[in-house]
């Protein structure tokens, strides 16, 4: 199993990733994204209605990045497949609130679901250039 | 615009999810069925065998998540095409497009003995309980035997007598039985020779009788006999059938149906009705009733409607084009591509039989649950090949 190596661990705390997705013309898509860490994974709460949602639909394969606001010269990159599970009652999207303090609803429009996104690493890049 | 399908297995599945993903808001799309869920005609082998459970391959119409459609389990009660207008259980539905893709209704009850005396494995219902009628059979005469043409999946009953023979071999029971299989093709994958040669190596192999070119008429359970076309009888201990397909009483009564089904443009899949399309098992649209050539035919009335919504380019016409799996039983699996084109003869080949094309099945499963359901989800991978 690929793992995040513990001088990077530390990213998986916070605030923001940016997450990668192939949009259906082939290019990259990138989003900034809440998200938090499940063990060795990274899972985010996506409303069905963007379009990164759709793209992972069509191909999960996507890439997470958290750069070290602290030290830019620092960061980790996440690659893997995206899980992809209903969450109904809004039980992943209610965590997700807790950590940064909102309630996921509010954002969503009537007829949107939430989807819980979950990537578990196939590759990972620990960079830190500081030196 | 409001478009309306009738029915979400491949063909409305496949449709709604392009027309979310092409259109969004753009269009109000409605998705009608009378079902919780779906299921892929695979997997119900795959739970009669023992492979999985039934709750693991039930994907729930609840669960979908694509924006611009709305869901709505009902029957249909009644449909005008001229009107394009449906009735449901609750509300009445006009469509400035309609597409029908209803399937075919299976009949077990237009086999005489059939219920009484054997039992079908074609339904969803008929395939989860066999699994607890397999698992009690101590062995014996088996006939896997087809009632009536056409029929879903022409490969599934010789996918069947191959899985049942391994099934009973696996439980140490293939001695003190027999697996026939009665079909009304002269070969089992007529537009592929190469497919049927391994179809029937594999009998061959398995020692499991073959009777072409004729149909199950009858059961009499109190004879244990079945009666084929023929006029001859068989005798069985365990008859799983595939019963009776027809067009679903709804469609026929609509008037849509020439001969039994509905007969489409082959290029567009447009009825005779305007703004009214139909895909898939309930069409005589010339290409064989299963799954992958409704998705297909689906593709073509997406890319139509989209064109229409979005004053795009004119959309390509319809290829005729299907891939299809095919267990060849010990985790083999191999891959059929047919083309049936208007008015040309099919032609179809064979990749494999091999152990990896199993995995290639698995994800093919996979993606259209993703696409269609937002879900992640795998079809249990059959066992590993044992030679």
């Amino acid at each position: 199993m690929t793992t995040i190596p513990e001088t990077h661990r530390d990213l998986l705390g916070s605030q923001c990733a940016t997450l990668a997705t192939i949009s259906p013309d082939g290019h990259p898509q990138l989003t900034e994204v809440w998200f938090l860490q499940d063990g060795n994974s990274v899972a985010i709460s996506l409303s069905s209605s963007r379009q990164k949602t759709k793209n992972l639909m069509r191909n999960p394969r996507c890439s997470v990045f958290v750069l070290d606001l602290a030290n830019p010269y620092r960061y980790v990159e996440i690659r893997g497949d995206a899980e992809l599970e209903p969450d109904p009652d809004y039980a992943f999207a209610a965590k997700v609130g807790a950590k940064y303090s909102a309630d996921l609803r509010e954002y969503d429009q009537p007829g949107e679901k939430r989807v819980v996104a979950r990537i578990r690493p196939v590759r990972v890049n620990a960079v830190d250039m500081s030196g | 615009m409001r478009i309306v399908i009738l029915g979400a297995g491949f063909g409305g599945l496949e449709l709604a999810s392009l027309l979310s993903e092409k259109l969004g808001d753009d269009a109000q799309v409605v998705l009608i069925d009378k079902s919780d869920g779906f299921v892929f005609g695979f997997s119900k082998l795959d739970v009669m065998f023992g492979r999985t459970t039934a709750d693991h391959v039930l994907h729930r119409y609840a669960d979908m998540i694509l924006p611009g459609v709305s869901f709505v389990r009902s029957a249909i009660r009644s449909l005008d095409p001229a009107a394009r207008r449906v009735v449901t259980d609750g509300e009445t539905f006009e469509a400035d497009i309609l597409v029908v893709a209803l399937g075919a209704d299976l009949d077990p009850a237009a086999t005489p003995g059939l219920a009484e005396g054997g039992h079908e494995f074609y339904t969803v219902a008929g395939a989860f309980a066999l699994r607890e009628v397999l698992e009690q059979f101590a062995g014996g005469r088996v006939v896997v035997g087809v009632t009536s043409t056409p029929f879903k999946c022409p490969p599934a009953p010789s996918e069947a007598a191959v899985l049942m023979h391994d099934f009973l071999q696996a439980r140490g029971l293939a001695d003190a039985s027999h697996v026939s299989l009665v079909m009304p093709l002269g070969v089992p994958i007529p537009p592929s020779p190469k497919a049927s040669q391994a179809v029937l190596a594999a009998f061959a192999e398995r020692g499991i009788s073959w009777h072409p070119e004729r149909l199950v008429r009858a059961l009499q359970p109190d004879l244990g006999a079945v009666v084929l076309s023929d006029g001859t009888e068989m005798p069985y201990d365990l008859f799983l059938g595939i019963p009776v397909h027809r067009a679903p009483a709804v469609v026929t009564e609509s008037g849509m149906t020439v001969d039994g089904w509905i007969p489409v443009d082959p290029e567009t899949l447009e009825t005779r009705y305007p703004g009214v399309y139909a895909v898939g098992d309930v069409t005589s649209a010339g290409t064989p009733k299963a799954g992958v050539f409704a998705e297909g035919q689906a593709a073509v009335v997406a890319q139509q409607i989209i064109s229409r919504v979005r004053g795009a380019a004119t959309p390509a016409a319809y290829d005729g084009r299907g891939i299809c799996y095919l267990e060849l039983g010990h985790g083999m699996v191999a891959k059929v591509d047919v083309t049936f084109l208007s008015g040309q003869s099919p032609v179809g080949g064979l990749e494999g039989p091999s152990a990896d094309l199993a995995a290639d099945k698995t994800a093919f499963g996979s993606e259209r649950i993703r696409r269609w359901f937002g879900k992640t989800w795998h079809a249990t991978l059959p066992d590993p090949p044992s030679a």
